[in-house]
């Protein structure tokens, strides 16, 4: 039996319980993180020694009845994008292959506090850039779920460590970001809970800037219920971080299990398309009637300016990112290429130190930040208004959305969705979101034709997490998603 | 459909501190062209009443910000500064000469 097979709240109540010790669930995690990281790739720097320690630490701390909290010992993973104190942390780049953390995060020192413990810092695309896990330096993450094809799959992106690290069960929680869909759109390629919250609802303080204004870390997990108690842990004001708001600690659990009746949910018609994988639509309007039929409202609604989302996302993000980057100039961190002139240093360590997307999103930025062209930026930030304003104007009818977070299921390693439409589409469901600010989750609602997970995705107002997780837990009471990944069958796993 | 001409690719590669070669110049063209013709769509939307909106605290008008005190806060050490400093010597980070 491993002790994998238990997700966040049941390790907590074994704890409780004394049934289990610390020692021997972190054990028992890194023994199947060790067969995932030989399979699957999904550690970028694994800090098993460490973890082993602090769990004899967390032992000892529950057999004196001091534990931290009913958490404490409880293994997670955690994004290379966030800055863990006196560890390596890469963002998945040559850039910062020696880079030594001299700060730890907010989020992940909250959680820290809470007794959880890191077994790593997990792969992702190189500086978030990318939907796949493909351009990391440390080489792409395979998606635990393989079929009998034997072709290895994406997990998503840019997320892609944590989600096939929780979907692998080699942890129970992995912490991500989310700048254009880098949790959700993983967490539905892995069968995964993944939400991203409401912008300013967890502090950006230690995590290496993306997109400052569209950047967000959030929890996947494998149930809802573990996301919300994750979320009670991350979240909270941070004076570090300037764009953080100021709001009085909530129990985002609290709502689940509470009657969906009296809720309307919206369905934008901007999101239907003929090109959506048939499995996908069926999801969704099965979805939609289910919660119908426990009292919700369905109602359609316009997002008039959806189509201009991805233009504005494109422009904001890479002049954004662009921005960020300058900071990389192999002076005061990162790897350096020695040169004659501070200009040679700059370019060459900035060429040598970047993968082809890094260095492709940046020229983009650059362009939408020339001075001849601050008009159109402008502009941009107008149409970022006007998008905003359409989920403003829906949402004074409606408490929810839902939409698919995915046109269909994961793509082979070697693949990538080829018809324009689909990329765009794909790309639709999730950024929108990101470009107003607003929470939104994916959650597991089946399988699809090739036997993979696909995930729908709730967006709600501004703070609504809880209503989220609200009618979140009542798609998967009726759902139940009860599958799991290959790799965690072949290698008992969940028994 | 608008293209950057080479002198304008040149120009975006000196200012974001890059050194590129043409091969990678190419395989970047369609993304470039792309961006480019998305400006031009959205400048046939009518923004004349809309305020930008840079981040969610401009669309909330609140000001999400908080202030402290001007008061010296020592946050990290000397050491932790210069952890990752490539080439440094007792507190200093070294560079090639700026000043002729």
């Amino acid at each position: 039996m491993s002790l994998t097979k238990y997700c966040i709240l049941e390790l907590s109540n074994l704890l409780k319980n004394k049934k289990t010790k610390p020692s021997e669930i972190i054990n028992d995690h890194i023994k199947a993180s060790k067969l995932a990281q030989q399979e699957l790739n999904i550690y970028i720097t694994p800090t098993f020694e460490n973890a082993t320690q602090e769990a004899i630490k967390a032992d000892e701390r529950w057999n004196s009845g001091n534990q931290k909290s009913e958490f404490d010992g409880i293994p997670i993973g955690v994004k290379d994008i966030f800055l863990t104190k006196g560890e390596r942390t890469t963002n998945a780049s040559k850039f910062l292959d020696n880079f030594i953390a001299p700060y730890e995060s907010t989020v992940t020192a909250n959680l820290k506090n809470y007794g959880f413990i890191s077994l790593g810092k997990l792969n992702m695309d190189e500086f978030a850039m990318g939907s796949a896990n493909v351009t990391s330096a440390y080489g792409p993450v395979v998606n635990p779920w393989k079929l009998t094809d034997n072709i290895s799959r994406v997990p998503g992106g840019s997320s892609g460590g944590s989600s096939a690290a929780v979907a692998s069960y080699s942890v129970p929680m992995a912490l991500g970001t989310d700048t254009g869909g880098s949790i959700r759109q993983p967490a539905s390629l892995c069968g995964l809970v993944g939400l991203k919250p409401t912008y300013g609802t967890c502090s950006r303080f230690g995590i290496i800037a993306y997109a400052s204004s569209l950047d967000q870390a959030g929890p996947l997990t494998r149930n809802v219920k573990d996301n919300a108690l994750i979320l009670n842990c991350m979240a909270g004001f941070d004076e570090k971080d300037a764009s953080m708001v100021k709001k009085q600690k909530i129990d985002y659990s609290a709502n689940i299990g509470k009657s969906i009746s009296g809720l309307t949910v919206g369905i934008p018609k901007e999101y239907t398309s003929d090109k959506l994988d048939s499995a996908v639509n069926t999801y969704w309007k099965n979805i939609a009637n289910m919660l119908e039929s426990f009292g919700a409202k369905i109602v359609e609604v316009s997002l008039p300016y959806t189509k201009y989302a991805l233009p504005v996302y494109y422009v904001m993000a890479s002049a954004e990112a662009s921005s960020n980057l300058a900071r990389f100039d192999g002076i005061r961190y990162g790897k350096q290429v020695p040169a004659n002139t501070l200009e040679e240093i700059y370019k060459k360590s900035r060429t040598n130190g970047w993968g082809e997307e890094v260095k492709r999103r940046i020229l983009i930025g650059s362009y939408n930040l020339l001075e001849e062209n601050f008009n159109d930026f402008i502009q941009a930030a107008k149409v970022r208004a006007l998008i905003t304003q359409d989920f403003a104007n829906v949402f004074k009818t409606v408490d929810l959305l839902l939409t698919p977070t995915t046109t269909g299921e994961a793509f082979g390693l070697n693949e990538s969705p080829k018809d324009p439409i689909e990329m765009y589409l794909n790309d639709i469901f999730t950024v929108t979101v990101n470009l107003a600010g607003l929470p939104a989750i994916s959650i597991p609602v089946g399988l699809g034709k090739l036997g993979l997970p696909i995930g729908m995705q709730l967006i709600g107002n501004y703070f609504s997490e809880s209503t989220i997780y609200q009618v979140a837990a009542k798609i998967e009471e009726q759902v139940q998603f009860k599958d799991v990944s290959s790799f965690v069958v072949k290698n008992n796993l969940n028994i | 459909m608008k293209k950057l001409s080479d002198k304008e690719v040149e120009r975006l590669v000196k200012i974001s501190y890059l050194e590129l070669d043409n091969e990678f110049i190419n395989n970047s063209a369609q993304s470039l062209t792309n961006i480019i013709n998305w400006v031009q769509e959205l400048k046939s939307i009518d923004t004349s009443s809309v305020q930008p909106m840079f981040c969610l605290a401009d669309f909330l008008q609140q000001n999400f910000s908080t202030w402290r005190n001007d008061d010296v806060v020592n946050n990290a050490s000397v050491n932790e500064i210069l952890l990752n400093v490539p080439e440094k010597e007792d507190v200093f980070i070294v560079v090639p000469k700026v000043i002729e």
